[in-house]
């Protein structure tokens, strides 16, 4: 519950700081550069911890179809709710409503 | 972006399996969370920014945020079907899913739960915009346009957009926009939830 609250807490403090702060007609490129940063890191790091546990190195036949199975039946649902949903907003295929 | 993730990712493993020292292992807690604090907060700011989001479904009307809603849950509902079939529990089926393929951040947020849970996190959140990308023009065609931005889930509302907006109509790209927002939104909050973190 900790780090949810951090990384919540987060989020919201920088996109008050974003939209109440900073004047709009800037160049934020800067934000762009520091997150391709941040994300280069935690991912080496990531996979470094991957690599170094031999018992991932050893099993990753199934943890591969672990995830192929979780991906099916993720997609699946979304879309099958998502389906549910337009019938019963009476939505068509388009998109478009159809009870005028 | 997405091929300097896989090098990292291919470096960072090569790496952790042959060279580095057990020291770099030890600390990479520390790095992870600091690492991913740096990275909300700036991307809170880029939302913060941009600004347009409360805006746009304001715009839209209510029954929009309907969308994303009805994908968060056929995705953790049917995750957790299959956890019946899979040596994971179904809380953690929930904490990989709901990860809906924001895949640099979901499986570093578990890192800290199991290294294990955040190898599957990565490969399904990979997996899910991938096999997301080659349905669009499937679903668009056989089942339904506001279906295939449910497909590659958080990045429906960036890199998704347009290849949505070529399969289906301009009409559905603020369907895309806010069901990738909600998604992107939750993943933060979903992910550390059901990995009881």
């Amino acid at each position: 519950m900790k780090l949810l609250i951090l990384y919540l807490g987060l989020v919201i403090l920088g996109y008050l700081i974003g939209n109440r702060l900073l004047p709009k007609d800037k160049n934020y490129k800067w934000v762009a550069t520091i997150q391709i940063v941040a994300v280069a890191i935690l991912i080496f790091t990531m996979g470094a911890r991957i690599g170094a546990d031999e018992n991932i190195i050893a099993g990753i036949g199934s943890i591969g179809l672990t995830s192929f199975i979780l991906t099916v039946f993720s997609i699946t649902g979304s879309v099958l709710m998502v389906f549910l949903l337009r019938k019963l907003l009476k939505t068509d295929k388009r998109g478009m409503k159809t009870d005028g | 972006m997405g091929r300097i993730i896989f090098v990292f990712v291919a470096a960072g493993m090569l790496s952790g399996y042959y060279v580095l020292p057990d020291f770099y292992i030890e600390i990479s807690g520390i790095i992870l969370i600091t690492g991913l604090s740096v990275l909300l907060f700036f991307v809170g700011i880029e939302m913060g920014i941009e600004g347009s989001a409360v805006k746009m479904v304001k715009k839209a009307g209510f029954q929009i945020i309907l969308y994303p809603l009805a994908v968060i849950f056929g995705t953790l509902t049917f995750s957790a079907m299959a956890s019946i079939f899979l040596p994971i529990t179904a809380r953690e089926a929930m904490a990989v899913s709901s990860g809906f393929g924001w895949y640099t951040l979901a499986p570093v947020i578990l890192m800290d739960y199991s290294t294990e849970i955040s190898a599957i996190s990565f490969m399904h959140n990979v997996m899910r915009e991938f096999i997301g990308l080659l349905l669009i023009p499937f679903v668009a065609k056989h089942i339904g346009y506001i279906e295939t931005a449910s497909l590659p889930g958080a990045g429906a509302m960036d890199v998704f957009v347009p290849i949505i907006q070529k399969e289906t109509s301009k009409h559905i790209v603020i369907y895309s926009f806010v069901i990738g927002l909600i998604l992107s939104i939750s993943v933060p909050i979903l992910v550390p939830l059901f990995a009881g973190l």
